[in-house]
């Protein structure tokens, strides 16, 4: 069979048709489990991927809400009306007691009363 | 005048022909495990990838071992494709760093499954003409060891799968001057090698 050595054609992987798909085949068959990894990773990136940026940016804003509160002066936080106001307790008495004045029960009832009764 | 009115030939359109996806249309679709898409980038780019590990091992069983590992390997790092249309280039790399670490631990035909190992010897045609082939293929291959590396993976591309010189030098990463001069001296090689009955043609 002298013509066959003319080329290299006995080296070309087509000359047998069955063993050639039998490589396709195995090959396939070996990145069956990473294409399946993909096809289960592709999704799930697809809703992490938008995810990461926004719990980022929601991150940086409560950042930011933490420094701002940290920035108000005790003073004004002080005069700011407080829980103690909404609950109906007199602000005399929030101001006397964060003082920690032990004032009279007369004098936090009637601040305002004139002494000469 | 309305189209139904019209006699003569149909137009062009009606015959059109699905245009062949690039590959960097398979490999965006591969990236998403789509197992057709790997698929069709095997299948366009398997005999290249057998050329390349076949000159870099020069034993067919081999040769069929790299190219399963290289193809699997090149799908766990599809990711890291970032210039698709050299695609080929950067899979024949892996075919030959497979190549390279087959060689270096000498684990042949480890990595070959069982039943792809019954699958081999069941072939369609006689055992005469499975021998002759044989016989044939190991002279080939024998007298492809003397050649380098290069000149191996160039013949292979040139002379068995019709690569042009520009196809060589992209996936080789040399020019095409260059390829055709591992060509011509890489069949000079086999000529000596094989005798006369060699017909190589000299480089175009």
């Amino acid at each position: 069979m002298n013509e066959s050595w003319s080329d290299l054609s006995p080296l070309d992987p087509g000359r047998d048709p069955e063993r050639w798909e039998a490589l396709l085949r195995r090959t396939r068959a070996a990145a069956r489990g990473e294409l399946a990894r993909r096809a289960l990773a592709g999704p799930l990136a697809r809703w992490v991927r938008p995810a990461l940026p926004m719990a980022a940016a929601l991150a940086m804003a409560a950042g930011g809400v933490l420094a701002l509160t940290e920035a108000i002066p005790q003073s004004a936080s002080a005069q700011a009306p407080g829980v103690a106001e909404a609950m109906g307790v007199p602000y005399a008495m929030t101001v006397s007691a964060e003082a920690g004045a032990s004032d009279a029960a007369d004098q936090l009832l009637l601040p305002d009363a004139p002494e000469s009764r | 005048m309305g189209a139904a009115g019209r006699s003569g030939p149909r137009p062009v359109t009606a015959t059109r022909v699905p245009p062949i996806p690039t590959d960097a249309h398979l490999i965006e679709r591969a990236r998403r495990g789509e197992g057709d898409a790997f698929d069709a980038l095997m299948r366009r780019h398997m005999r290249a990838a057998y050329a390349v590990a076949l000159a870099q091992t020069g034993d067919r069983d081999d040769a069929e071992d790299v190219c399963q590992d290289a193809f699997v390997t090149a799908l766990k790092r599809l990711d890291e494709v970032r210039r698709p249309e050299a695609f080929v280039g950067w899979l024949l790399q892996i075919v030959r760093n497979r190549a390279h670490n087959l060689r270096r631990h000498q684990r042949v035909r480890s990595a070959l499954p069982l039943d792809a190992a019954e699958e081999a010897p069941a072939r369609a045609r006689g055992p005469a003409h499975d021998a002759e082939d044989a016989e044939l293929r190991g002279r080939l291959l024998e007298a492809l060891e003397h050649l380098t590396p290069t000149q191996r993976e160039v013949v292979l591309l040139y002379d068995v799968q019709g690569w042009t010189h520009r196809e060589i030098a992209a996936a080789v990463g040399t020019t095409e001057g260059a390829a055709r001069v591992h060509l011509h001296h890489g069949r000079r090689a086999l000529r000596a090698l094989l005798g006369p009955t060699y017909r190589g043609e000299d480089t175009p």
